[in-house]
């Protein structure tokens, strides 16, 4: 990419403060970096960052608080940064205004990764209306969805389900957010259906629906579309 | 032995209960009067038939034989009627002028005064028999009853069934009694035992065996003006002081105590008190030998803990120190391979921090479950995908029924589960060899099966792998600190499921567990 973006990593650990900027600055990207929520706040409203790298544990304010902050003026991608096995601080998260979430401690590779899908649908901001990965080819269009030369036929729900996924590609779309797109609001409790559905249409796109390789579950929290 | 005596005042015999008692007793003794005066007539007749040959003397040993009897058979009373009876019979019949009374002169007196002695003393030695022969049968009945007590408490090692015992004994004798004992060892707050008869107790013998209780010290403890419990009390004392209170009164319609009672109940006491005093040194031994079992295997504990925290330490510190020295120069390859062991190494104490942390969760009862349809093939998809490269080397055979329903089931902990399993199945079988997961549908539940074609667990161990910190005695078991399978299970059985291993006949091992199935509600 030409023009690296501006990240904001807000982490009250300075030692993970420091190990993220370099692997950051190591690609180009520019980053700077604040300790607490005030500070966090701030530096976005000043400096207005591509992407927000934001822990949820900080000091002085709940995490949620600052994403409902920045999400009252800004679109700005937030990834956020969760201790392991709390769910509902993911969930919460993401339901606030994140666009995805990292499980402490992380990857660098996976860290690389989900700022890409992020950035990338900041600033493709038109949605294609063709989707491909693999063997699946899916036309929004014309509700067309193809597996090689074979054309695949979905239900409206399992379709719509397909679509939400590809609109937000490589997001990670918590249940109740999946439920309230394709059915509506009201049904964000039926998980049931929601997990039946994704079975179905996994056994109707996936080459091998036992090791799904595009709508992949993220354990507790919801699902993604996977994207090359 | 203390014996405090909250006995009613006894009161001093006054006429009017020396002549009820008499009155009550001629009463009773009816028949003994009647019959010791039926006896005089044959006897007067024999002497009437007779008394052409024998001398008058002779008459007054028959009658003297009558009185004997009557003595014998019917007491004092009725002797004592039956001589008076014989004299004036004597003067009637056998002194002249006969049949009339006559003047009793002084051989007359001398023989009435003959008679009652020996009346007297006759009655006296029989009864004085009679009772002794009572009380030897009263001494072996209540050595019999100490007996089968002592039998009974020996095998007792609990106060409530020491207790109920001694009830039961003392209730054998006509007594109902209650036994108080501190609710707590070292408390002063007494409790009736068995707790059943704590309804029967009146405040006022509460007072009492508090009272007893707390006075355990005096030489001779008076009790104060107020307390006036129906029953009596009396300490129950060993060697190491005070263990209780026993109190006992007369059951209602139970005859009065008699004197081989006291010795009976201050031996039963005894008897108690050194019962109780066992059943506590036997708590107390339990207990320190329950203290130490926990500080040893906390010991172990800590020691394998900390020694499995470190190590991998140790690598990651030592690659870390190679690298930033810049004395030692390394090519890139070399270097590679070093960060790579330090990351690996990191990984694994990522896993055991985790585990411990969860573990730690399971055994506070902290472990939430977040519920929801599950579907079986993509909890077995999420475990291999994050078990990552050491899965995917390995030949792993799935078996899902079509149709199989969803489980009702934390998602995320249920990976978990999977992942331990997966792992240990990685770890005890060759790099060759096949690892089989399945599930299927079993009554309400579906149940999951991890297997391998491994080592397999010892038969005598396959119970025991699910304890915590459990290791199967292996040489080559460094691996973790052993607490994979018990996090399992804890997470299994949060669900109202079960989990077990079993040796698979061909070798390697099989875990099965089940998780409710999912039913739609409404």
């Amino acid at each position: 990419m030409g023009d690296k973006s501006l990240i904001l990593v807000v982490d009250d650990e300075q030692a993970i403060r420091k190990f993220v900027r370099l692997t950051l600055e190591a690609q180009s990207y520019a980053v700077i970096d604040a300790a607490n929520g005030q500070e966090a706040i701030a530096l976005s409203a000043n400096h207005k960052p591509d992407l927000v790298i934001l822990d949820l544990g900080l000091p002085d304010m709940d995490g949620l608080e600052v994403i409902r902050a920045l999400r009252s003026w800004t679109q700005t991608p937030i990834v956020v940064l969760s201790v392991k096995d709390s769910d509902e601080d993911k969930i919460g998260a993401l339901d606030a205004g994140a666009d995805d979430y990292l499980t402490k401690p992380f990857s660098v590779g996976e860290l690389l990764a989900r700022l890409r899908v992020s950035l990338r649908r900041q600033t493709h901001a038109a949605v294609e209306s063709q989707f491909a990965s693999g063997e699946l080819k899916v036309d929004l269009a014309r509700r067309l969805v193809t597996m090689g030369e074979k054309e695949i036929h979905l239900t409206p729900n399992e379709y719509d389900l397909l679509r939400v996924l590809i609109v937000n590609p490589g997001k990670v779309l918590t249940h109740r957010q999946l439920l309230r797109e394709v059915w509506g609001t009201g049904f964000e409790q039926d998980f049931h259906v929601l997990h039946v559905n994704v079975a179905n249409l996994r056994r109707k796109i996936e080459l091998n629906p036992a090791r799904p390789r595009h709508v992949i579950t993220e354990p507790g929290v919801g699902y993604r579309l996977k994207i090359d | 032995m203390k014996y405090l005596g909250f006995e009613l005042p006894t009161q001093r015999p006054s006429w009017a209960r020396i002549s009820g008692r008499i009155k009550r007793e001629m009463v009773q003794n009816w028949h003994g009067y009647l019959l010791g005066t039926l006896l005089l007539v044959p006897a007067t007749l024999a002497g009437e038939l007779l008394k052409i040959s024998f001398s008058p003397a002779t008459i007054d040993m028959v009658y003297l034989l009558c009185i004997l009897l009557t003595a014998i058979f019917w007491g004092l009373g009725p002797s004592i009627l039956v001589s008076i009876l014989s004299v004036l019979a004597q003067d009637y019949f056998f002194v002249l002028p006969y049949y009339r009374f006559g003047p009793i002169d002084s051989s007359g007196y001398l023989l009435l005064g003959i008679f009652v002695f020996v009346s007297a003393v006759t009655s006296y030695i029989t009864s004085w028999a009679r009772r002794k022969t009572v009380e030897a049968r009263d001494r072996e009945w209540e050595a019999t009853t100490l007996y089968n007590l002592s039998q009974e408490l020996a095998s007792i090692n609990d106060l409530e069934s020491c207790a109920k015992q001694i009830e039961k004994s003392l209730d054998a004798v006509g007594l109902s009694a209650v036994i108080f004992l501190p609710s707590d060892p070292g408390s002063s707050q007494l409790k009736v035992f068995p707790p059943e008869l704590d309804v029967q107790v009146g405040a006022a013998e509460r007072a009492a065996a508090a009272w007893c209780y707390s006075h355990a010290a005096e030489a001779n403890p008076s009790p104060p003006v107020g307390l006036s419990p129906k029953a009596q009390f009396a300490q129950l004392i060993t060697a190491r002081g005070i263990a209780g209170v026993m109190s006992w009164e007369a059951k209602s319609g139970a005859e009065r105590s008699t004197p081989a009672k006291p010795r009976l109940i201050s031996a039963l006491l005894k008897m108690a008190a050194v019962t109780i005093e066992n059943i506590h040194l036997a708590e107390a031994a339990r207990h320190a030998e329950m203290l130490k079992e926990k500080e040893k295997l906390q010991t172990t504990l800590l020691h394998s803990v900390s020694h499995d925290l470190r190590t991998p330490l140790v690598s990651v510190m030592g690659v870390l120190d190679s690298l930033r020295n810049s004395n030692i120069d390394l090519d890139e390859m070399r270097r590679q391979n070093l960060v790579q062991v330090a990351y690996d190494e990191a990984e694994r104490l990522n896993r055991l921090v985790a585990n411990l942390l969860d573990i730690s969760r399971i055994e506070a009862g902290a472990i939430k479950l977040s519920r929801q349809a599950s579907d079986p093939a993509d909890l077995i998809s999420v475990s291999l995908d994050e078990l990552g490269g050491r899965a995917a080397a390995r030949r792993i055979e799935i078996d899902l029924p079509a149709g199989l329903p969803f489980a009702e089931a934390d998602f995320r902990l249920v990976v978990l589960v999977l992942i331990n399993l997966l792992e240990n199945a990685l770890k005890y079988s060759e790099n060759d060899s096949p690892i089989e997961i399945g599930a299927r549908s079993l009554g309400g539940m579906i149940e999951f099966q991890v297997a391998d074609r491994g080592i397999g667990i010892p038969s005598s161990e396959l119970s025991r792998v699910f304890e915590k910190f459990y290791r199967v005695p292996r040489q080559d078991n460094r691996l973790g600190v052993g607490l994979g399978l018990s996090i399992c299970k804890g997470i299994v059985e949060a669900h109202g499921g079960s989990i077990a291993a079993e040796n698979r006949p061909g070798g390697g091992t099989l875990v099965r567990f089940t998780l409710p199935a999912f039913h739609e509600t409404g």
